[in-house]
């Protein structure tokens, strides 16, 4: 499984992350919230890796946050 | 050696692709004093000024000439029957809902009437015989098929109600093909040495071989005529140039900026429909922050009027299961979705595709050379984008050279300098360049294999964004470094 954890830390120091869960490269997953989430503007309930990194880096240009991201393990399957 | 008549698709839909569509107050007779080799190649009809209608009437019969042919008993390909009548309703539809008719009442209805069913059906079938006849002169001009079959007949093969009297002289005449004055007197009209003869002509030419030839004296025994494309292509050229200054006031006047003159020389300016035309059309070009429904809009404009349709493509499916939910039917309708976007004259240049639904150990698909792999368990939302992933494999791969080098020259512009290293969430022979790619996966390089391998998940993964939910859409297209890329990826739909 792999694990995609996008965080932003704005310039007051508060955190909000984006969690992602998948199993495969090209699905999308339910993405689960923590720390200053009324900070965001939007949210995106479900996205694969690439949107959920977009919509960090984003919100990182639009806010004057900082981007950061951490990943662990393997998919199991994927387009090729 | 024998030969058959040649089928002339691929020539005639580049013919029919290449012309650029021109809007003008100009009469068919005046068009006539308009160089061949600007008419040649511009899609008009005689004072039609509406772009969007050529444009609309120009790509539907291209895609009639790909998309709805059929191979009839005696070998002959042709168009399927009722796609010409459908063409015609289509553009009569567009026709009224631009607003174009006849300037006069009473003309309704008649051959000056551009919604009327007789000038659209003379539109269509005029530019499909000129298209069709054109591949036939080509291959015609094919060194070997020109010494089986060195010259041609010029013959009635059609009643019409008004035969015009300059034409009798030559029926029933021989001339090698390559007697480019013999051919381009006869039309008249076109003043090129291929059909249509003119305007509501019913002559054709049928193929003379080297013995009639050689009988009728046209030339020595064992002698090889020589193609002379080049020199009507020449001659072409030459129509271009050394034009009277009245000649070039006019043709500025009636043309405006659908030419280009230089000096006594004339030429269309490029108006070919390009991403950036489409993005200008839609007012995306300077918009800072694109919406869902921007995306909605552009997808549409993605699609082709008449695509290519999946079963023409497929040439097998085998292990399609009903007990896993991954039916024929499912698997078409996904190949279907993306055919939607790619225009058919790059569809009818690319292989076809053998599809097997199989156990993979790790894998949701894969292609390569024609033969596309699918995992059984796919769900219905991961087989549209998996599709849509390998068939853009088929596109980059077996397309052409230029989307290719466009590609390769992109992917290493972004990761010049970089390691190669494992990418993240992948198993450690899974290596490329991170860099800045929304997805790693992009970055993947395959050693060892054609272009270095590099590049090769570029399009795959972008092209996946025509799945997603508009919402999805904008927010991609609104990430700069996305949208540079993908840009250039969405140009193999052009």
């Amino acid at each position: 499984m792999f694990t995609l954890l996008c965080s932003l830390t704005f310039p007051d120091g508060q955190v909000v992350t984006g969690k992602l869960h998948a199993l495969s490269a090209n699905e999308d997953y339910p993405v689960t919230y923590d720390g200053a989430v009324a900070r965001l503007p939007e949210r995106v309930d479900v996205t694969d890796e690439g949107g959920l990194r977009i919509f960090f880096k984003t919100l990182a240009r639009e806010t004057g946050a900082q981007y950061h991201e951490t990943s662990t393990g393997e998919y199991e399957r994927w387009a090729q | 050696m024998q030969f058959t008549r040649p089928t002339p698709f691929a020539e005639a839909i580049e013919k029919l692709g290449n012309r650029s569509p021109i809007v003008s107050q100009l009469t068919s007779a005046e068009w006539r004093d308009v160089p061949v080799a600007l008419r040649e190649r511009a899609f008009f009809s005689s004072r039609v000024e509406s772009a969007r209608f050529l444009q609309r009437g120009r790509d539907a019969i291209t895609d009639l000439l790909t998309g709805a042919r059929e191979t009839l008993p005696n070998g002959q390909v042709a168009l399927k029957a009722g796609s010409r009548a459908a063409v015609i309703r289509r553009l009569q539809e567009f026709a009224v809902a631009e607003g174009l008719g006849p300037l006069l009442p009473e003309d309704q209805g008649t051959i000056k009437d551009i919604t009327s069913e007789r000038r659209l059906g003379l539109i269509v079938d005029t530019q499909v015989r000129q298209a069709h006849d054109f591949g036939y002169w080509k291959q015609g001009m094919d060194a070997d098929v020109l010494d089986e079959f060195p010259a041609q007949r010029f013959v009635r093969v059609q009643d019409v109600e008004e035969a015009r009297d300059a034409h009798v002289p030559y029926e029933d005449q021989v001339a090698l093909k390559t007697d480019l004055d013999f051919w381009t007197r006869i039309n008249e009209d076109f003043g090129v040495p291929w059909g249509p003869w003119g305007w509501g002509c019913g002559h054709d030419v049928e193929d003379v071989d080297r013995a009639e030839a050689e009988e009728l004296g046209l030339l020595q025994p064992g002698q090889r005529v020589k193609p002379v494309e080049q020199d009507f292509n020449a001659r072409l050229q030459a129509s271009t140039r050394g034009l009277e200054p009245d000649l070039l006031a006019k043709l500025r006047a009636e043309l405006g900026e659908q030419v280009v003159i230089e000096g006594d020389t004339i030429r269309w300016r490029d108006q070919r429909t390009t991403l950036d035309t489409v993005l200008r059309e839609l007012g995306l070009d300077k918009k800072a922050k694109a919406s869902a429904d921007d995306m909605r809009r552009l997808r549409e404009e993605l699609k082709e009027a008449n695509p290519a349709r999946a079963k023409d493509v497929i040439s097998s499916i085998s292990g399609a299961d009903s007990e896993t939910g991954l039916t024929a039917d499912k698997i078409n309708a996904a190949v279907q979705e993306f055919l939607d976007y790619v225009p058919p004259a790059l569809v009818a240049r690319l292989p076809k595709i053998s599809i097997d639904v199989k156990a993979l150990p790790d894998a949701n698909g894969s292609y390569w050379k024609g033969r596309m792999e699918l995992r059984t368990d796919l769900s219905q939302s991961e087989l549209k984008r998996v599709v849509h992933h390998e068939m853009m494999h088929w596109i980059h791969l077996d397309g052409s050279p230029e989307y290719r080098a466009a590609i390769k020259t992109h992917f290493e512009a972004r990761t010049a300098g970089e390691a190669v290293q494992q990418l993240p969430g992948y198993s450690s022979d899974i290596v490329g360049k991170k860099d800045d790619w929304f997805d790693s996966y992009a970055g993947r390089i395959y050693s060892g294999l054609g272009d270095k391998g590099e590049g090769w998940e570029v399009p795959t993964r972008y092209i996946e964004w025509l799945t997603k939910s508009p919402d999805e859409m904008a927010r991609r297209w609104n990430d700069p470094t996305f949208r540079e890329t993908l840009k250039i990826v969405l140009t193999a739909l052009f």
